[in-house]
């Protein structure tokens, strides 16, 4: 599954430079914006059949490649 | 008797925190006392008005609509999107009827039946309610912990805009004295802060400057005239606004709530995103949350374009000017909002601009100073249509009778 989050990752945002460090912070790295966190959302919504409002999402919570492979287990361990 | 406008309100304020300062030293909450305060304090704010009967009907609505809906998604598990919709413009109903008004009785008369102070802000948690509990965030509305976040006392006239999740999540934590401590200190600090930017600054910028040049402005505009009342405005709006926005949270901190900030340095902004993470924080972030974010992902969902350009800003447009009406159904709020929805447009097609063409542009002091220049100026641009200035420079020319700005 990490992957396959990884990969869309890499889709929206256009670059895999994150895969070095994967705990860098997209949206600091300017990999990620608002923009982008939103067709995350709806790319990942799609793909794992989870819901994800924009107004759980914390930045704090979703700025790096593990965080957010994170969060989406969390969401679909909960379903 | 208007929140934290003169000393007698902070002595009265002051004396009747000390129970709850004491009790969470202790370690205790005293839930009783707090709405006790509550009670006390909207009583003193509105009593002898009219609109008390205002207040406590719009709560008893939102109290029917919010109740409602949770049953109706939580209960029966319901998710119709036209339920959704109906149930967001009951929830603003009262607040469009009360912005609506003026236009119907033009003139300094009373605004409409339904308005009471605050009755903006705290649209803005019955509506962000309702949004979380369409999406599963929020899954039950216990009826005490949902009417003490809609009237909770510090932050009803004017914000901070909190929010339901994070509000409850600290009422039902049990007090943890070191960080209670730290927040008392933090609080008190606050509260002094707020006295210096709204009782000092902000009251000598208006004394001897603003009150003074808007007059002028108006009766004699010229091009100095005008840009010194215009630098004079935003930044009294700023230590007056930040003044109170301390004052609210201080004195949340003191009763053990650490409330979300609302500025953070907004004139060191390089450039207008920044700004908005900047000015007025828990508005912005709220129509980003509530608003932008939501209308973005709806036309990705139902793939009304596929141009990310054009997503974008139409959604800074309906953001913007959604922001811009919020304010005020006058032509200068909605000038407001469209400009900065271009601010920000014209931000992105800079940065798409700089990449397309590799303008590898310098990070270094200089550059840093010069963006921050530019933005403080648009801004403040923005601030001096905000302000209502040229709408006096211009009702003034047209009547000379017309009322003299009174800052």
């Amino acid at each position: 599954m990490k992957e396959q989050i990884f990969d869309i990752i890499e889709t929206v945002s256009g670059t895999d430079e994150f895969r070095e460090d994967l705990d860098m912070d997209l949206f600091e790295e300017g990999i990620l914006d608002s923009m982008r966190a939103i067709m995350l959302i709806v790319e990942l919504e799609g793909a794992f059949d989870i819901s994800l409002p924009p107004s759980e999402m914390d930045r704090e919570d979703w700025n790096t490649a593990n965080k957010i492979a994170a969060r989406v287990q969390e969401k679909k361990d909960e379903n | 008797m208007q929140p934290y406008s003169t000393p007698f309100y902070f002595v009265i304020l002051g004396l009747a925190l000390i129970p709850i300062v004491i009790a969470q030293l202790l370690g205790k909450k005293l839930m009783w006392y707090q709405v006790l305060l509550t009670i006390a304090f909207l009583w003193l704010t509105f009593s002898g008005t009219v609109t008390i009967w205002a207040l406590i009907g719009f709560g008893v609505f939102q109290t029917i609509i919010v109740k409602f809906y949770e049953w109706y998604r939580v209960k029966q598990n319901k998710n119709q999107s036209f339920v959704f919709y109906l149930i967001i413009l009951l929830s603003i109903l009262p607040l469009v009827i009360v912005k609506v008004h003026p236009l119907f009785n033009p003139g300094p008369g009373p605004g409409s039946i339904l308005g009471f102070l605050g009755i903006s802000y705290i649209s803005f948690k019955t509506v962000a309610m309702i949004m979380e509990i369409r999406d599963g965030l929020i899954k039950a509305v216990p009826l005490k912990e949902f009417l003490y976040f809609l009237y909770f006392y510090p932050t009803i006239s004017s914000g901070p805009i909190d929010r339901f999740r994070r509000f409850v999540k600290e009422l039902k934590a049990p007090v943890v004295t070191e960080k209670y401590l730290d927040l008392l200190n933090k609080g008190v600090f606050r509260i002094f802060q707020g006295f210096l930017y709204k009782f000092i600054i902000g009251y000598l910028i208006d004394q001897y400057w603003l009150h003074g040049i808007a007059i002028s402005a108006t009766i004699h505009p010229s091009f100095l005239n005008v840009s010194s009342s215009m630098y004079a405005y935003g930044l009294y709006l700023f230590f007056d606004f930040a003044g109170y926005s301390l004052f609210a949270i201080g004195v949340s901190n003191l009763m053990g709530y650490d409330l979300p900030h609302n500025f953070n340095k907004p004139f060191l902004a390089k450039n207008i995103h920044d700004f908005w993470q900047r000015w007025h924080m828990t508005l912005s972030f709220w129509f980003r949350d509530f608003v932008f974010m939501r209308l973005v992902k709806t036309f990705m969902v139902k793939k009304w374009s596929k141009n990310m350009i054009t997503i974008s800003n139409v959604g800074y447009l309906a953001n913007m000017l959604l922001m811009g009406f919020w304010h005020g159904l006058t032509w200068y709020y909605i000038l407001y909002g469209f400009y900065h929805a271009m601010l920000m447009i014209g931000y992105d097609a800079w940065k798409r601009l700089k990449k397309r063409k590799n303008w590898k542009i310098p990070d270094n002091k200089w550059t840093s100073a010069i963006s921050i220049f530019i933005t403080f100026n648009l801004v403040f641009i923005s601030f001096l249509i905000f302000s209502g200035i040229p709408n006096h420079i211009i009702m003034h020319c047209i009547d000379p009778h017309f009322p003299l700005p009174n800052f």
